[in-house]
């Protein structure tokens, strides 16, 4: 497993997304009412960014493309047209900065 | 290892400069500047448009990529580019290209007694710049075809030349083989191949390039051009390294009763984009289209398509096959468009996609545009799918592992398109090739 710092703690309001590639994998960071949490930035259904979504409510996002809905917590998809969960990762921030932990 | 290039990112600056190092006719100067201007008036596409909805461009940081190479290092290559296993091949004529400088060049004697040009584009614009401005990016692929083709216009680096004139028919085959560099820097080859009159050639390139780690930009245009009853069998084999972005645009116009074959053999890259088309703009043409492409890790390959019947009596037969694995991606939309006068049109359309792995994924889309009542027959037919259970028994009750069976069955897939290459020293090098790359897979 890796650590990697990818931004600055400031770089994700509360409300909002942020795009990071680690590793040549692209995670959507989302800050739920002062919660971070990591997933997988592809939707599994039509590979739309998640990032670009939507949080409907203080743990679900919808992807913007059509809708699916997925937990930021777990990954799991929440509603049709996605099946497959999306992956999640280890977010945190230190001194200020965000990191996120990946595998090798 | 090369110098790095000072400059980075395509400008206005660096057309300007490019046009200023290379020695060049006025024509061609002039063409690389509108060419520019094309490209600073075209959108760059977005994930709204069709073509690249399954295609994401955001991590190509086109500002980060050295536009052209600051000259030849100086290096003489130690050997030849022509891979091994054809050097007991009987050439028609061998091109080397390394980082857009000719650095091998032979053509048969009698063929060039007979009007037969080989040879780099660069070469061919001063010593036979009437053939070559009538063809270059004129009807075939103009700059304004698309934003990518319009920066080809611009900065093309070098490529192959073939011209063969009326009634000659070329029995042995022609060669080239781009090597780049490709540590940050752009590769833009471009190839031109006009057949006149009954003339006939096979021609085989490959590209390729290192693996590396800094990333690599490539904007390849191949353009056709086939008189009344020429005839051309064509094989690409893109061999870039994993990190390389690539963009291709390849475009064969078939005159009357014009035949080719064209075959596309994808291997490398960590993105390749690219169109296969072919235009019947005279009665009676055939085209045959091959694809092959094998897909590992995270790379992505995305390729629209085209059988344009535009005159009747035509036939175009298309078969692209794939074989995936771990997360790659890919992506076909295959379009056959047949107009009003094009009577008696036959065109067929297979996509097949093997999927070795759970995370890799393949969409294809066959699309059909029919405007003429009296044609013979327009089909298509996509596939995705895993390897076989039922074979795997039935190969596994022989005495083979599963491993050994899957392997074999990959092999088997492939091997129609492999088996369809026509020079002996190469169709057996990628043979091997491909199966080396695919039982270095885990397949699940």
């Amino acid at each position: 497993m890796a650590v990697v710092t990818v931004g600055r703690e400031e770089d994700v309001a509360p409300g909002q997304a942020l795009r990071v590639v680690v590793k040549g994998e692209p995670i959507a960071i989302f800050n739920a009412q002062g919660e971070l949490y990591a997933i997988g930035d592809t939707c599994t259904h039509e590979e739309f960014s998640l990032s670009d979504g939507e949080l409907v409510d203080d743990h679900t996002v919808e992807c913007a493309l059509h809708g699916a809905q997925f937990d930021i917590r777990s990954g799991a998809a929440l509603s049709l047209p996605a099946t497959l969960p999306t992956p999640t990762y280890p977010v945190w921030v230190e001194d200020g900065e965000l990191k996120i932990e990946v595998e090798e | 290892m090369t110098a790095p290039a000072t400059r980075r990112g395509f400008s206005a600056e660096a057309v300007a400069e490019l046009v200023r190092r290379r020695d060049e006719p006025d024509w061609m100067r002039q063409r690389r500047l509108d060419a520019w201007q094309t490209y600073e008036r075209l959108p760059m596409p977005t994930r709204q448009d069709e073509e690249w909805r399954r295609t994401d461009l955001r991590d190509l940081k086109l500002d980060e990529v050295a536009p052209f190479a600051d000259g030849h290092n100086g290096r003489t290559p130690r050997g030849t580019l022509l891979p091994e296993a054809e050097r007991h091949e009987q050439l028609g004529g061998f091109l080397g290209l390394r980082d857009g400088h000719p650095v091998e060049h032979r053509l048969d004697d009698a063929l060039r007694a007979k009007g037969v040009i080989f040879t780099d584009l660069a070469t061919a614009v001063r010593e036979h710049g009437d053939l070559v401005r009538e063809h270059f990016m004129t009807r075939v692929v103009p700059a304004g075809d698309s934003k990518f083709a319009a920066l080809h216009g611009a900065f093309w680096d070098n490529g192959t030349f073939l011209y063969v004139p009326k009634g000659v028919a070329v029995e042995l085959p022609f060669r080239a083989v781009v090597a780049a560099g490709h540590q940050g820097s752009a590769s833009m080859a471009h190839t031109l191949i006009v057949l006149d009159e009954q003339a006939q050639a096979t021609f085989a390139e490959d590209f390729t390039s290192p693996e590396g780690t800094a990333g690599g930009f490539s904007s390849r245009v191949t353009e056709i051009i086939l008189g009344q009853e020429a005839n051309l069998r064509y094989v690409g084999v893109q061999r870039w390294g994993k990190t390389v972005h690539d963009f291709h645009t390849e475009r064969a116009l078939l005159g009357r009763d014009a035949t080719v074959v064209l075959e596309t053999v994808e291997l490398g890259s960590a993105l390749s984009k690219g169109r296969v088309e072919a235009v019947f703009a005279g009665d009676g043409g055939n085209a045959k289209i091959l694809g092959l492409y094998i897909e590992d890790g995270r790379q992505h390959l995305d390729r629209y398509t085209l059988q344009d019947h535009r005159a009747a009596n035509c036939t175009s037969d298309l078969l692209f096959k794939g074989v995936l694995t771990d997360k790659a991606r890919s992506v076909f939309s295959g379009l056959i468009r047949v107009a009003p006068n094009a009577r008696k049109t036959a065109a067929y359309q297979q996509n097949r996609n093997l999927l070795l792995s759970r995370a890799a994924r393949a969409d294809s889309i066959p699309n059909l545009e029919i405007g003429c009542n009296d044609i013979l027959g327009c089909t298509h037919g996509a596939t995705v799918g895993k390897v076989d259970e039922e074979q795997l028994f039935y190969l596994m009750c022989r005495g083979l592992t599963r491993s050994d069976a899957t392997h074999l069955i990959v092999e088997g897939f492939v091997d129609p398109l492999v088996a369809a290459v026509p020079i002996a020293g190469l169709r057996d090098a990628l043979r091997s090739e491909i199966q080396r790359r695919v039982s270095a897979q885990d397949i699940q």
